[in-house]
């Protein structure tokens, strides 16, 4: 897909995909494909769950980072199958493509989200939203956040990550998907991505709190406001990204993974370990 | 009338897959995409994606066969045309957006009115995996499958009419071949940098392909307007200025060689860097090889690298390459692994 320059352009994208007749390849699995389809945006959806939209989760888990975490391993998992399923040679050199590329962002990723954790003493997303009352994390992780926002485009395979379906694979692992099972591949790509960036609220930017500085709430009774404010900048910086950085091969983003970001996020969460310690 | 609304609304955006015999008008072809670039129609990356196909010039028989393959590959509701001369190109993608609306009415100008609802189509034109065997080089000594796959004509960025004959081990390349659909290699001298184009519409015609391919699309359109429209040389220079400082650019291109001297540079990273950097200057025109040296030196790099580079090195597929023999599986039988 390339990037809509209209707002109605995902409306008549996801319009004209359900006008499509779906297709098949020869020798291929088409159950396989499906599962993998669908998986994504449940996975998407399951990540979306455990995330405090607002003052409170539809699902409180004590848990919830590291549920979020196995959901995007899902993703991993839906984007193999569905590439693995059409039997084509582009499909499936896109579906291999998520494994160096997880290899490269899940250790810094890992290390991102767990910085907060560290700071708040919790591994529940509200918890760390309301540790965040006088300080926000983005302010004093600052390397955190940035390396939560790199990884989670990474793990939306999306922007400067988008080799699993890059455009040199003739669309990779969707190659060979048409109709409805392009609009699900594509929306639940889109969905994946929006429950990374609303993860981002609580875990970085206080939550639905309004931010500390501006004093008393002027609207006060409706965190669901300013999660909302907060989730459209998180949007907008990935998108600012994607615009900035072209695809990187996956050989480059390794490089770039091993030798920069992860003792950068060593780091950062190494600081962080040791402030709340004193 | 609900579904005629919709058909309308979509047809305001088809996707269109182009595909050009080697020997197309190379003006012909840039005056489809400024048409299509004008239109805002984007270009389908596979025939899975495709609403219009788009048929440049006059196809000769092995890409007629390619054309027949794509079609079947290509979910209804779907419009094949033909766009024979420059001046016709935006009658034709208005009648080709007529039709995807109303398939009922069709013009003159559209092949094959067959929709046929077949649900198992013929498969893919892009590379198909035909067999695996053994690599017998291997990068990682992991006694990998080799897969013999047919890379092109018809996927986004390419070389016009150019077939890559290529083995896999994974996503590496181990043995590439090139073919140019219907033209045989010619004796003659070839003709080195020379270009109908001339040299700065030639460097922003190959930065437009590698920045598409690097999914850059800002960069890529703005290399095209410059490409399509009669920049001024300010505009050329400052445009190259910028690419060079570009780094998260020259940081993406890093790390791929182009072996056996097919161009002057030794690396992508310097090719796109002097493609850039020879933007409204007076520099010779760049050299474009042949579509054998280009492919050899494919050999070795990933598949990613392996199309950019081919990309960057812009074969010049009108000197044709040619014929290979497609890969033949000694005994059909199926392995899975």
């Amino acid at each position: 897909m390339t990037a809509g320059e209209r707002p109605s352009t995902p409306v008549v994208e996801t319009l004209r995909l359900l006008g499509t007749q779906r297709r098949r390849t020869p020798a291929d699995d088409p159950a396989l494909a499906r599962i993998g389809l669908v998986a994504l945006p449940v996975a998407a959806v399951l990540a979306l769950a455990v995330v405090p939209l607002g003052d409170r989760a539809p699902v409180d888990l004590d848990v919830g980072v590291v549920w979020f975490n196995a959901m995007e391993v899902v993703a991993w998992f839906a984007v193999w199958v569905f590439g693995w399923g059409p039997n084509a040679a582009t499909t499936l050199a896109g579906g291999y493509r998520v494994l160096p590329l997880g290899l490269a962002y899940e250790l810094p990723h890992m290390f991102a989200i767990i910085t907060p954790a560290i700071a708040a003493g919790s591994l529940s997303p509200t918890a760390i939203a309301a540790a965040q009352q006088d300080l926000w994390y983005v302010v004093w992780m600052p390397a955190a956040f940035l390396l939560y926002l790199l990884s989670v485009a990474a793990m939306a395979f999306w922007g400067p990550f988008a080799a699993p379906l890059g455009r040199d694979l003739a669309g990779g692992a969707a190659a060979e998907h048409a109709g409805l099972d392009r609009l699900l591949l594509l929306a639940g790509r889109w969905m994946l991505l929006t429950a990374a960036a609303a993860m981002a609220v609580p875990l970085f930017l206080g939550g639905g709190a309004p931010p500390p500085i501006t004093g008393p709430d002027p609207f006060p009774g409706l965190p669901v406001l300013w999660f909302a404010v907060k989730l459209v900048v998180v949007l907008g910086l990935l998108l600012a990204l994607r615009r900035a950085v072209p695809m990187l091969r996956m050989a480059r983003f390794a490089t770039l993974s091993w030798v920069v970001l992860l003792p950068l996020a060593v780091a950062q969460s190494l600081v962080v370990t040791l402030v709340v310690l004193a | 009338m609900v579904l005629r609304s919709v058909g309308s609304l979509v047809a305001r955006r088809p996707h269109v897959l182009t595909i050009a015999p080697a020997t197309v008008d190379p003006a012909l072809r840039l005056a489809v995409e400024a048409e299509l670039g004008r239109r805002r129609w984007p270009v389908a990356d596979s025939p899975a994606d495709t609403d219009v196909v788009l048929v440049l010039g006059t196809p000769g028989p092995r890409l007629g066969g390619v054309v027949r393959a794509v079609w079947a590959g290509v979910p209804a509701p779907r419009v094949l045309t033909t766009v024979p001369t420059t001046g016709v190109v935006r009658s034709v993608l208005d009648d080709a957006a007529a039709a995807l609306v109303d398939p009922h009415g069709r013009k003159a100008s559209l092949l094959s009115p067959d929709d046929s609802n077949d649900a198992l189509l013929p498969g893919g034109t892009g590379p198909e995996a035909q067999m695996a065997d053994l690599a017998f080089y291997d990068r990682d000594g992991l006694a990998l499958d080799a897969l013999h796959v047919a890379l092109g004509p018809v996927l986004p960025h390419w070389p016009a009419g150019l077939v890559v004959h290529a083995t896999l081990a994974g996503d590496l390349i181990t043995d590439a071949r090139a073919e140019v659909l219907d033209v045989p290699a010619s004796v003659g001298p070839g003709s080195r940098g020379r270009s109908p184009l001339g040299p700065d519409r030639t460097r922003l015609d190959i930065l437009t392909r590698v920045f598409g391919l690097l999914g850059a699309d800002h960069l890529a359109v703005r290399a095209r307007r410059l490409r399509d429209q009669d920049p001024a040389p300010g505009d050329l220079t400052a445009f190259g200025r910028r690419l060079r400082r570009n780094r998260p650019l020259r940081w993406a291109v890093r790390g791929v060689p182009l072996v056996g001297g097919p161009v002057e540079e030794r690396t992508l990273e310097q090719r796109v860097a002097n493609l850039a950097g020879g933007l409204g200057g007076s520099l010779a025109p760049p050299v474009r090889p042949t579509a054998e040296k280009a492919v050899g030196a494919l050999v070795g790099l990933e598949l990613g690298a392996a199309r950019l580079a081919l990309a960057a090195m812009d074969p010049d597929t009108t000197l044709g390459a040619g014929p290979v023999a497609a890969h033949t599986p000694e005994e059909v039988t199926h392995q899975h692994h």
